[in-house]
């Protein structure tokens, strides 16, 4: 069974971006293992697709009056509200060949860490492709890829005791999108799985499910690990580039 | 000089807002922007920026040029092309 080193960690919006994009150019130069992080968004932020619109994806006044802090992600896909007590965001680093290459089949796979997760807890959620995991036809997570020419990296979220009334104020969806999904308001789109459950999950034993779950997905065995100190420098130096307006008002 | 925007919705959504001079058929500049994915993503920027200051019938070629080379999910260059051929044609 192939190792893989297992990443438990916290940090600012600016930082937990940074560093899963130092992940991935340094697992292209095999400078790291194939990695699988687990991490929380200290305080609760706000992450666009590479290739939306800010003024768009989020409701930018509530971000700005709410000091919710946000940037915008090097990976496609929708906006998404990270809750610091609701939420746990995973990545994935790993050379593509360990993988697929075929990229929708790959979504899939991985995908299938948190699947297997969400089914521990006694639910039946539905892998909607290309990129979103639903309970009862509502999204319970949401997962974006990008890849260089031997990695990828991909990361996504699972709801788990997500605010969503603060989800619905953060951010926008475009009419189409929510007319394209029956419904009129984010809000009745998503869920986590203290709703679907009825009680209140802990973040533990969602940690605990998703290493559970992609262990069983990758056929993987786990190790917990530390950043390299080549990791830490180039994530440092990434942060800037998070937080620098010309990236996050690009669009 | 005129503005034009159009959201095209495919399994992800793709806005288009062009500005476009009617009297040369140039498009001045042009923003795809949206919740689709792109691969490679450089490559996805690299498409937009040429599409600027461009001719739309050299638009068009140029679109061409990246069909084999890129990858969207959720959107499509034919909605791209459907977006410049209808829209700088327009009687």
């Amino acid at each position: 069974m192939e190792k893989w080193r297992l990443i438990i960690d916290e940090g600012d919006v600016y930082w937990n971006m940074a560093v899963d994009e130092a992940m991935l150019i340094l697992r292209e130069k095999n400078s790291i293992p194939n990695t699988l992080r687990l991490y929380i968004f200290k305080p609760s932020s706000v992450t666009i697709g590479r290739f939306q619109k800010l003024r768009e994806a989020v409701n930018l006044e509530y971000l700005l009056e709410n000091k919710i802090p946000f940037t915008r992600r090097i990976t496609g896909g929708g906006s998404v509200y990270h809750d610091e007590g609701g939420e746990i965001t995973y990545s994935i680093v790993a050379s593509i060949d360990s993988v697929t290459r075929d990229i929708i089949e790959s979504y899939k796979r991985i995908c299938m860490g948190i699947i297997y997760a969400i089914k521990s807890f006694g639910l039946n959620p539905v892998f909607k492709p290309v990129n979103d995991i639903v309970v009862n036809n509502k999204k319970i997570s949401g997962n974006a890829q990008s890849r260089k020419k031997n990695a990828l990296l991909q990361h996504g979220t699972l709801m788990y005791n997500t605010d969503l009334d603060i989800l619905e104020k953060a951010l926008k969806a475009p009419k189409e999108k929510l007319v394209s999904h029956g419904v009129s308001r984010i809000r009745d789109r998503v869920t986590t799985l203290s709703i679907e459950l009825g009680y209140r999950v802990n973040k533990k034993e969602v940690i605990d499910a998703l290493i559970t779950g992609f262990s069983r997905a990758l056929n993987i065995e786990l190790y917990r690990d530390q950043y390299s100190d080549e990791e830490e420098e180039l994530a440092s130096k990434l942060v800037k580039k998070y937080s620098s307006r010309e990236w996050i008002y690009s669009r | 000089m005129e503005i034009v925007r159009r959201v095209f919705r495919r399994e992800k959504t793709l806005t288009i807002e062009a500005l476009i001079d009617f009297k040369k058929l140039v498009i001045k500049d042009i923003t795809l922007s949206g919740d689709f994915f792109a691969y490679p993503e450089e490559l996805f920027e690299e498409l937009e920026n040429s599409l600027k200051n461009t001719e739309c019938r050299k638009a068009i070629e140029v679109l061409e040029s990246y069909r084999d080379k890129l990858m969207l999910i959720g959107a499509s260059i034919d909605d791209i092309e459907l977006f410049i051929k209808e829209e700088c044609f327009k009687d």
